[in-house]
């Protein structure tokens, strides 16, 4: 029994003091061309929130081989949180890591902020893929704002999204489509409607189209970022959510945690709605037998939150070249009405559709959306605008102290 | 027995209540569709069993990884804990009482202290994102409770035989693996289950020392978890719960093949 150990010992000992190498930092190329050409049978890493099948079999089963196959580049996706990212390069470079293991990463809103103002992320660099001049508008507001927060060419679109909302024409013959009639809806059916306890993300959201809806996107924008200023701006948007409240779920002593959560009461029948911050979820959920097929997505009448998603390179990539074909190959009009395509991920498209050749038009726009869903045009004719990144921790803090723990 | 009904039925609720989570889980694995009230579910599909096993090539390299990085960190631990255990459980020190508690630190101390404190060491080592670097953060947190386990088998079992041994003549050598290895099997075998189990069920420690370099079935499991994705995550946990069954199963096979329980010290 000795020699097994010592066999291991040595092993181990091997193991761990290899790869003691320290790396240096990557040169980045000048231009998309010179990419191109150096970044052929490279292997560039991905990394990004991994918790849906259909998104994760975009990235390995549509885009990876085309990048493969167009490019001689390999793409190795890796899941993870986006806090957990921040957390790790963070990290890095208090340790002066300048040659990390992450190429491209999938971020918006206050991340984006954050990695911005930390110097987490590498740039500007948008100007250099070239599907980014080709196909996407510079003058739409989320190729040049993400939640407020201006790019300046350190991420460049990948998707956009809105918040939605599903119901069950079956059960609820009319769908409310204002905040006021949503009040109507849940006092006739008291205990069948709820919403995720913000932080979540769409349950965030959700308090905020309520807020545009009580007092209007103009006055919330306009308002400093500061807790004294909006809570008085968003006050009675507050007293709105507490009168709602009566007639929640559970009362609404409680609220359910996440987003899944809501949709699997919804799918369970005990909620009458469920709500999404993908816009064609519930063609997906229909499609898997989890929502019934008299599912169908609506929005208020004036409109509802939608937001753009965007890749960005963090300042240690070590195959900044890879990166960028990568980021060009996910903005391509293929990859793009693939990814709208509700079979693989149903996520709205980023191009500029006057830009477009008649062909490849016709390539967006023939794609399958699924059931219970809108148009893409509806969907972006009713489509407001995220306000500054900032201001949504306020809120979320006002919402914990004014509607859960009054 | 004089309640041999009542026996049985504590008996049966007792499997009922340890296999019926796992039952679930299986059923889990094909239910497409399970709404409230039915009891089972009403849409079946083999979809996430081919997505998670056929189509993902991911699955094959974190479990490869996972068994590797346990073994790994199983076989450190015991090479660390064996000698530690025995001098805290046999030899007589100052501060052998403290040195005792401290053992226990990194169970106390919330995990993600510890391993965002290390994750900068084992950059400036270069151990970051390799499976060296994932063992060594891993052993902190199994140690522990290997080292625990063996004390008190050392206790138990003194050092009597081990004299004995010496004053017959056998050498240091023969000593340990006639003597002292054979009479700590039993716990030497829990400690290293007790270290494969917590090694193979990290997250957060894989996740930041590997930095996503290094897969595990863990990482894999916990984004569908926390999306709703029970079903996927239903899968991968079969998939966690059947590798360190059977990892476990290999390990008491080999043990019970070197020493045919000859020497087992009946506890």
């Amino acid at each position: 029994m000795k020699k097994p150990i010592i066999f291991l010992a040595a092993v181990l000992s091997v193991v761990l003091f290899t790869a003691c190498a320290r790396p240096t930092a990557t040169v980045a190329p000048n231009n998309f061309a010179d990419a191109l050409r150096t970044a052929r049978g490279k292997t560039v890493t991905f990394y990004g929130w991994g918790g849906s099948t259909a998104v994760n079999s975009w990235f390995d089963n549509v885009v990876a081989p085309a990048l493969q196959a167009e490019h001689g580049i390999t793409l190795r996706r890796v899941p993870m949180n986006i806090d957990e990212i921040l957390n790790k390069l963070t990290t890095e470079k208090q340790a002066n890591k300048l040659r990390g293991d992450i190429d491209v990463i999938w971020i918006n809103g206050e991340n984006f902020y954050t990695a911005k103002t930390q110097g987490l992320l590498y740039g500007p660099f948008a100007s250099r893929v070239e599907n980014f001049t080709r196909l996407i508008d510079p003058q739409a507001p989320d190729t040049n704002f993400d939640f407020g927060v201006p790019i300046e060419g350190m991420s460049v679109p990948l998707g956009r999204a809105q918040l939605v909302f599903v119901s069950d024409t079956a059960r609820l013959p009319v769908f409310p489509a204002s905040a006021q009639a949503l009040l109507a809806a849940a006092r006739a059916n008291p205990g069948q409607f709820t919403y995720a306890a913000p932080p979540d993300f769409t349950g965030s959201a959700f308090v905020r189209n309520i807020i545009y809806e009580i007092v209007g996107f103009d006055a919330i924008n306009n308002a400093p970022a500061e807790k004294e200023a909006i809570y008085n701006v968003i006050r009675p948007a507050l007293d709105f959510l507490n009168e709602l409240e009566k007639y929640l779920w559970e009362e609404g002593r409680t609220y359910p945690a996440d987003t899944p959560t809501l949709s699997r009461m919804f799918a369970e029948g005990q909620l009458l709605w469920t709500m999404s911050y993908t816009p064609l979820y519930a063609a997906r959920k229909i499609a898997n037998n989890e929502f019934p097929p008299t599912a169908q997505t609506f929005l208020f009448e004036r409109g509802n939150i939608g937001n753009t998603h965007y890749v960005a390179m963090p300042f240690n990539a070590p195959a900044k070249d890879a990166a960028l074909v990568l980021i060009h190959q996910l903005i391509s009009v293929a990859m793009q009405a693939e990814k709208l395509d509700v079979n693989n991920w149903g996520d709205l498209p980023v191009l500029d559709l006057a830009r477009l050749t008649a062909e490849e038009r016709t390539r967006l726009q023939g794609v399958d959306s699924g059931r219970g869903v809108l148009p893409v045009d509806e969907l972006l004719r009713r489509r407001l605008p995220e306000v500054h990144a900032r201001k949504i921790a306020i809120i979320e803090e006002l919402w914990q102290e004014h509607v859960l723990r009054r | 027995m004089r309640f041999p009904r009542l026996r049985a039925i504590i008996f049966y609720s007792f499997l009922f209540a340890t296999s019926a989570p796992v039952l679930s889980l299986v059923v889990l694995t094909v239910s497409a569709a399970w709404r409230y009230p039915s009891l089972l579910p009403t849409v079946f599909s083999w979809r996430y069993l081919v997505s998670v096993l056929a189509q993902d090539r991911r699955t094959a390299e974190a479990l490869i990884n996972s068994t590797l990085i346990a073994a790994l960190t199983t076989a450190l631990t015991l090479l660390l804990a064996v000698p530690a255990a025995k001098a805290l459980g046999l030899y007589q020190f100052r501060g052998r009482q403290a040195v005792k508690l401290l053992v226990l630190l990194p169970l106390m101390v919330p995990g993600i202290t510890v391993t965002m404190g290390m994750h900068l060491t084992l950059i400036h080592l270069g151990l970051a994102g390799s499976i060296a670097g994932v063992v060594v953060v891993h052993t902190v947190f199994t140690l522990p409770y290997a080292t625990r386990v063996l004390i008190n088998v050392f206790e138990l079992v003194g050092e009597k035989y081990e004299k004995q041994a010496a004053m017959l003549g056998a050498s240091p050598r023969m000593i340990l693996t006639d003597v002292t290895l054979p009479m700590i099997m039993p716990g030497l075998l829990s400690a290293a289950i007790m270290s494969f189990i917590v090694s193979f069920s990290q997250y957060i420690t894989t996740f930041f020392i590997g930095g996503g370099r290094i897969l595990t079935v863990p990482l894999l499991l916990v984004p569908h978890l926390q999306s709703g994705e029970i079903q996927v995550a239903a899968v991968y946990s079969l998939l966690f719960i059947m590798s360190t069954l059977a990892s476990i199963a290999l390990m008491e096979g080999i043990v019970r093949k070197f020493y045919k329980g000859a020497y087992f010290l009946q506890t």
